[in-house]
């Protein structure tokens, strides 16, 4: 694999883990009913408390977690075998991410009226591996 | 499939962070231990309901906290229902991230020197949406509050002392969120606001 796309993949690699550890943190907490540490006043708990953090009865973090595994365990084949179809799923995976975090930022803000800050830093690295994995393709095309 | 020094660094991350959250699980999932009753009704105020029912609910809140509000409906449907039955205890945690949430808690202790505290207490959270000094203000006149006495006791060391009690509770027994509930010292993990009927209609079934 080309050097760039080495790093790239790292980078989203890393921060896949990152989106994990965030994910199982607040999902532990909806299905232990715990509160967790949060910096936006009582965001976290509103949030946890409205059923619209439940679509189809799935909680919100479940739905994180299952995405940042597909995503840590794309980059992770991707590093033994240079596979464009890899890289095309990891975006096509970043893009459902994108919008799902969008939905649900919106969702917080307008309707559940509470800001999660887990959710806020979520949705900012989901973007982040979004724009990584546009940087990545970019870069594959040329090479 | 052959490991390249790459997958084997990627190995190694995985590992640590397996490892990591493993630990992290270990040490948050240890059960919470119930709170004795006379710590968690030390120096309490806001009290209704019998001392002596089996039954005992007690709540940090926030006044400006949105899950707080959520869950005041269903705290005050219980508190009128089981009057005879439950006691209920509210205690101040107003979060500093809350600009209006000490002045709210000020308010309604101010309110309490002229025996309306729960008055107020209702006023804060069904106008939780409007909360400022004007709305308070609005809400002291419209419940009868003798207005200079209300202001000079919205300012005084004895009301920032009650809330300080509380908060300092709190602290001491590891409330970090509003609203929090204790049910016969047991911390409550919920789910949803019903969740908190379903809790307190179960005690109060299970103590009869």
């Amino acid at each position: 694999m080309n050097t760039n796309l080495k790093s790239l993949n790292r980078i989203i690699f890393v921060l896949s883990i990152a989106g994990l550890i965030m994910g199982m943190y607040v999902l532990q907490s909806f299905l232990r009913q715990t509160g967790i540490v949060c910096l936006t006043g009582g965001g976290c708990e509103a949030v946890r408390k409205n059923a619209l953090s439940y679509p189809f009865g799935i909680p919100v973090p479940a739905i994180g977690v299952a995405g940042y595994t597909f995503l840590m365990v794309l980059s992770f084949l991707r590093t033994f075998k240079n596979n464009k179809g890899l890289l095309w799923g990891t975006f096509g995976m970043a893009l459902f991410g994108i919008c799902f975090v969008s939905w649900f930022t919106y969702t917080e803000l307008f309707l559940i009226k509470g800001i999660c800050m887990w959710c806020g830093i979520s949705a900012i690295n989901m973007y982040i591996i979004f724009g990584l994995t546009l940087k990545s393709l970019s870069i594959a095309k040329k090479v | 499939m052959k490991l390249t020094s790459e997958t084997k660094l990627f190995v190694g991350i995985v590992a640590f962070t397996a490892l990591s959250i493993a630990i992290a699980l270990v040490i948050m999932t240890k059960p919470a231990k119930p709170v004795a009753k006379e710590v968690l009704l030390a120096n309490a105020v806001h009290i209704i309901g019998p001392k002596d029912a089996k039954v005992w609910l007690v709540e940090f809140s926030d006044y400006q906290c949105p899950a707080c509000g959520q869950f005041y409906p269903a705290v005050k449907q219980l508190t009128d229902k089981y009057k005879d039955s439950l006691l209920f205890v509210y205690r101040n945690f107003p979060l500093p991230i809350h600009e209006m949430a000490l002045p709210a808690a000020r308010a309604a202790e101010a309110a309490m020197q002229q025996g309306k505290y729960w008055e107020m207490h209702d006023a804060l959270f069904t106008g939780q949406r409007e909360l400022s000094d004007a709305f308070i203000a609005s809400e002291a006149a419209r419940l009868g509050l003798r207005m200079e006495a209300f202001n000079q006791d919205i300012k005084s060391q004895m009301i920032q002392k009650i809330i300080d009690t509380d908060v300092s509770l709190g602290d001491a027994i590891g409330v970090n969120a509003t609203p929090t509930f204790y049910l016969n010292g047991t911390k409550l993990n919920l789910n949803t606001v019903n969740d908190l009927t379903v809790a307190v209609k179960t005690a109060l079934t299970n103590n009869k």
